[in-house]
């Protein structure tokens, strides 16, 4: 992860076209497949490409513009420009509601987990009750879980991008797990 | 799955973010429409920067423009 911040600080004070291509390239690849799953798993499949393709153009656009010193940072503001574009993507649909995981493509990937990081049956367990509690939750509330327990967005990121206060967007993540819990129990 | 306390449930969600991106990065190569973007995001970027500089070094420097005195005034005539 530190190798991530070296590049986007370098690509910043890099003014040469092919230098920035090479850092630009450098940097999404590191980055590329986790923003696909954060998209796919709040976006319809046929959307999601189109969606997870225009953010990763506007971030390569601002990419010289970012001024953050931490990886954390970096992140959260990776995640600010998918959501923005997921918010625009939703306004244009009729319907906003959210579709139905997909759950075979995310056993997928847990099976191909299990080359680094063995399975054991407590593990696939806890994974069978995480789905369950996002397939339950209202689909503000998936958002939240998704943002918050599953990618790691910090209350102070959430709470910025909603325009309420940290102390608003814990309270209303908290309950949304806890109602979410009351839904699967 | 009766009696998960708030923390279970942290936890199976934490756990879940990891298998998938842990999954992602062992079976997933980068998408090469996705390099590709960037790669024309980027482009895109570095044309505009120097359109704009290009730009900016047609305009008259506001400096020189603040500078320049009014023609004076003939005052004898």
């Amino acid at each position: 992860m530190d190798d991530l911040i070296k590049l986007v600080k370098t690509y910043r004070v890099t003014a040469g076209e092919p230098e920035r291509l090479r850092l630009g390239d450098q940097v999404f690849r590191m980055i590329e497949r986790d923003l696909r799953l954060f998209v796919f798993g709040l976006v319809k499949p046929e959307a999601a490409e189109d969606v997870l393709q225009e953010s990763l153009k506007d971030m390569a656009m601002a990419l010289g513009t970012f001024r953050g010193a931490t990886v954390q940072q970096f992140w959260a503001w990776c995640y600010r420009i998918v959501r923005h574009k997921i918010g625009d993507h939703r306004r244009k649909q009729a319907s906003g509601r959210l579709e139905d995981l997909p759950h075979e493509e995310f056993w997928q990937l847990v099976e191909a987990s299990t080359k680094t990081t063995p399975l054991t049956p407590a593990d696939r367990h806890d994974l069978e009750y995480a789905l369950s509690l996002l397939d339950k939750a209202k689909p503000e509330c998936r958002e939240y879980l998704w943002q918050h327990f599953v990618f790691g967005m910090d209350y102070a990121e959430i709470a910025v991008e909603e325009k309420i206060t940290y102390d608003t967007a814990r309270m209303r993540i908290g309950r949304c797990l806890e109602e979410a819990q009351s839904l699967v129990a | 799955m009766a009696n998960k306390t708030t923390a279970d449930g942290e936890n199976a969600l934490r756990k879940l973010g990891e298998r998938l991106r842990e999954g992602a990065t062992n079976s997933r190569a980068v998408s090469e429409k996705s390099l590709q973007t960037v790669k024309d995001g980027i482009s895109e970027q570095c044309r505009q920067d120097r359109q704009a500089s290009r730009d900016k070094s047609l305009e008259p420097e506001p400096s020189k423009e603040r500078d320049r005195k009014p023609p004076e005034i003939d005052r004898d005539r």
